[in-house]
Order: C-alpha cells, then structure tokens, then sequence
C-alpha cells in the first residue's frame, strides 16, 4: 500500500502528513492536477461580479431612492 | 456504474474533475430553483412594511445583489476550483475542528429555511385542496401536518438519487417558477395599481433614508443565508468561469424578483399570506395554480437545502462513514418535528430567523474573501482539508483558528450594536452604512490583523 507522502505529490496545496484512504489519496491527486489548472475568477467575471454586484445595486439605487 | 450512480457523491470529498458535469446554463437551472421559493413572500413583505413600490423594489435588489457578491466571492472559487462545498471550505480558516461552527450554522440555518418552506407546502396544499372542493376547512390542521410530512418524504426520496436528483427536479419545476410567476405580478400590478400607489408602508419610520437603508439591509441578509446552499451546488459546475454568471444572476437576481410578489401583495392587499392573495387574486381557478406554483417552488428550494445539509453533516467526524440516508435523515426528521408540533409558532417568528442570518453569515463571508485572496493566493492545501492531526496546517491551536473565532465574535458585536435583528432598534452608521456591510467589514479586518500578527508568524495555517 502506497503512502500517504507518496501517494500525492507536494505540489502548490498539498500537505503531507496524516495517512488518508487510498481512494481519496487518488481523489485529491486528481482534484489537485485539475485545480493547479483553474485560473478561478477571469477579467471576464471579474467584470460581471463588478456590475451586478456593485456598479448595479448603485444605479438602483439611484433610480429608486423615495424623493 | 451507472450515469445516474456516477453523479452521486454523498460524501464530503472533493468532486472530481470527471463528477464535475454541470454546464452554466444548468448550475444557472438548479440555483435559480433554490432560490425562488416562498421565502421570497416573506423577504417582500418585511420590505413592504417600511418602503412603497419602486423604493422597495430599487432598495430589495441593490441589497440582494451586494449580499450575493459577498455569497459569491467567499464561496465559488474554492468551491469550483477544488469540488468542495461550503463547509469544507471553511476548514482553512476556522481550523479542524472549528469548521464545526460552520456545520452548525449551516445545519441550523437550513432546517429553518426547510421548515418554513415544507410547512407553507402544507398549508399551501391544505389551501389548494380547500379551493378545489377535496376537503372542508375544518380539517384543514390535519391536511397540513400530513402535506409536510408529505413534502418531507418527497424530498427525502428525490436525495436517494444524490445530484442527478435535484437536476432532475429542478429541470420540471423552472417552468411553473418562471411562469406562474411571471402571472402573478403582472396580476397584481393591473388589479392592484390604485392600491399600490396609495398605500402606507405600516411600518415607515419617518426617515426615509432609514427606512430605504432598512431595505438594502434585509436584501444583503436574505442573500447571505445563500451561504450554506451555494457551495454544494456549484462544486459540480465545470470550473469557476462557469459558475459566475449563474451565481449572480441565476441565484442572486431571482429573490427580488420574486420577492416583489410579497412586497406588491403586502402593500395592495395588506396580507402576507400569498394562499390568501392567490385566491384573491386569481379566483378559485388561476388561485389553485398559483398555489401549485409555491407547492412547487418549495420542494424545488427543500431538495437543494437538504442536499447541502447532508454533504456538511457528512464531515462532521462521527458521520463520515454514516449512510446517505441517515444523514438525509438527521437533516429532515426536525423539519418534521416543527411541522408536526410547532408550525405556528416558528411562521410567528419568522422575521426573526431572516435577521439572524446577516449576524453570522456577514463576518463568515468576509473571513473566507480576506483569507482566501489576500492571504492565501487564491490557493488552498488540499490535503489538509482532509486530515484531522494535530500536525495539520490546518490544526491551528487545538483546531481552532483564534483569527477566525475573534472575526465572527468582533462581526457579532458590530452587527447588535448597529441593528437590533429582532426590534430592528438601530444606532448610527446604521442608517448611511447598513448593518450587513460594517459587519462583514470589522469580521474581516479583525482576521487579517489577527492572522498577520498572530497566527503567521507562528508558523500556523499553511501560509506561505
């Protein structure tokens, strides 16, 4: 049975240590391959989190607020 | 193994790459579902009793908005980058064993977000039932018990399927949510006009600025108590990219949408019970499928809160090897206690658990943003979520996390000095900052300064 320090490489996020399951020794090194690929949020979503959740509640705002 | 078999993770493990299968346009499907349920009556309604229409609507979403930015930004890059869910999340900043705070918020949170949506599928069954001549009123107690109990079942039985059954669940309800919907404002709107333009929010504290403040503050609140459903959902979306815009629009949008049913009923009709202003509304007919349609938009939200319950209950150490359907279990059999014993008393206080949501979910969505973009570069150690030694990164002092503990307490405080959840009583900034937003604010600057002078330099936590 492999170990727990071999079985998952010391890549960006990974410990070593504690002995896990083999199956989800397998898991973590496939989630980790995957994650060390996921750039996460993009300029692209950077831009919609911008508008729906700042630039658009101000402009409701705006256009709501009770004169 | 099956295709349907294959999409089941009832465990607290990272997904992986090939469980992944969600698209945007479905995560978009399945978020939209849990979120538009009858919650959004209630959300509408509290906003009706201090704002007219358009300031109430304008105020309702610009809040709902900025509470699912922070929902977002906490909560869907770690959960789509790594598979994990919300709770799992957590671990890095409140340490092996103080993630337990968060098992217990999100399972206390969402056995009263079921509990309000399974026993209004009661009594909007028990009044569908009325409408069309199937029984009298007065067995109208027992109808709703046994239309919970029915629900709880139901909702029980969809789970046995894992993701693949909320799907598939999700999938038939957008129709009558979208819809039925729809069919309702527009009802209201050209009924109710005269109505609505004159009527006085019950409410209204004489300060607008108060009050247009007091509605922004139960948008944030309302999209903050995302915070335990999210993560189970969007861990199956394909990559973060994918989950963004579903997120913000399909999840974030939806509420006060909807949520102008309740503000527009309340204000025309002076009634928040929406069996009441369907048939109202409607008639005997079009009233009975307006029911259908909240019959069918909380069974749509339950199945997804139920599911998110189970995952988290899953870490908790004595369940992990638990079967699926005892953790399914655990989360629904209280619901069907407080169906069965006190339904009256927990609508009665409804108000109540919608306020205390903002208390803890503000400072645990600024904790996670802080930690995971400034201190963490956006990465987390994988293994470490995972491993329960003292030895771990994430074992912190005896498992807690002293910055993530002093952060919730130091949002705690800063929320009851600035708004009262329950007499809505509040003390300046409250009405030029929010509660919400000062809250998330202090939670996350105590844990940065804590983590920087502490916790770092003590070699704790897995920083680099």
């Amino acid at each position: 049975m492999r170990t727990a320090d071999s079985a998952v490489s010391s890549g960006h996020g990974v410990s070593m240590g504690e002995a896990l399951p083999p199956e989800l020794e397998q898991r973590l090194k496939e989630v980790q391959a995957a994650a060390d690929k996921e750039p996460g949020f993009t300029g692209r979503d950077w831009l919609i989190l911008l508008l729906t959740g700042i630039i658009g509640p101000i402009a409701l705002l705006l256009w709501g607020w009770p004169s | 193994m099956n295709e349907s078999k294959h999409l089941i993770e009832d465990n607290a493990w990272p997904l992986a790459p090939s469980q992944r299968v969600w698209g945007a346009w479905e995560l978009f499907i399945v978020l939209l579902v849990a979120a538009a349920a009858t919650w959004c009556y209630v959300i509408g309604e509290y906003v009706g009793y201090y704002l007219q229409l358009k300031p109430g609507f304008a105020s309702m979403t610009a809040g709902s908005m900025v509470g699912m930015l922070l929902v977002t930004l906490a909560v869907v890059p770690p959960s789509t980058k790594y598979g994990i869910d919300s709770i799992t999340a957590a671990k890095a900043q409140f340490g092996a064993n103080g993630w337990l705070i968060t098992v217990v918020l999100q399972y206390v949170s969402i056995i009263c977000w079921n509990s309000i949506l399974l026993i209004f599928f009661g009594k909007a069954l028990e009044e569908f039932l009325v409408t069309i001549g199937v029984i009298t009123p007065d067995s109208a107690t027992v109808a709703i018990v046994i239309g919970t109990i029915a629900a709880c079942a139901f909702v029980f039985a969809s789970l046995m399927r894992g993701t693949s059954g909320i799907q598939k669940v999700s999938n038939v309800l957008f129709f009558f949510i979208v819809g039925v919907g729809g069919w309702i404002i527009w009802e209201l709107v050209t009924q109710k006009s005269d109505a609505l333009a004159a009527a006085a929010p019950a409410y209204a504290s004489g300060d607008l600025q108060w009050d247009y403040v007091t509605g922004i503050e139960i948008g944030i609140v309302s999209l903050l108590s995302w915070w335990p459903y999210i993560g189970a959902m969007t861990r199956v979306a394909r990559n973060t990219r994918t989950a963004t815009v579903p997120a913000m629009i399909g999840m974030g949008l939806p509420v006060p949408l909807l949520s102008v049913i309740g503000l527009a009923a309340i204000l025309a009709l002076g009634t928040s019970n929406p069996a009441q202003w369907l048939t109202e509304l409607g008639g005997s007919f079009y009233g009975a499928v307006a029911l259908l349609f909240v019959i069918a938009a909380n069974i749509g939200t339950a199945v997804a809160g139920l599911y998110a319950s189970a995952v988290g209950l899953r870490a908790v150490p004595a369940l992990t090897n638990a079967p699926w359907a005892l953790l399914l279990a655990l989360a629904i059999l209280p619901v069907v206690a407080i169906g069965i014993f006190i339904p009256d008393l927990f609508f009665s206080n409804i108000g109540t658990v919608l306020a205390y949501m903002g208390v803890f979910f503000a400072p645990l969505c600024a904790i996670q943003i802080v930690d995971y973009f400034l201190l963490r570069g956006q990465r987390l150690d994988l293994r470490a979520l995972h491993q329960r030694s003292p030895a771990s990164p994430y074992a912190y002092w005896g498992g807690f996390n002293p910055a993530a503990v002093l952060g919730m307490v130091a949002g705690f405080a800063t929320y009851l000095y600035l708004l009262n959840p329950v007499s809505y009583a509040s003390s300046s900034p409250y009405e030029y900052l929010t509660a919400s937003i000062p809250t998330a604010l202090v939670g996350g600057i105590v844990y940065l300064v804590i983590t920087l002078a502490v916790v770092k330099p003590a070699g704790k936590g897995g920083y680099k």
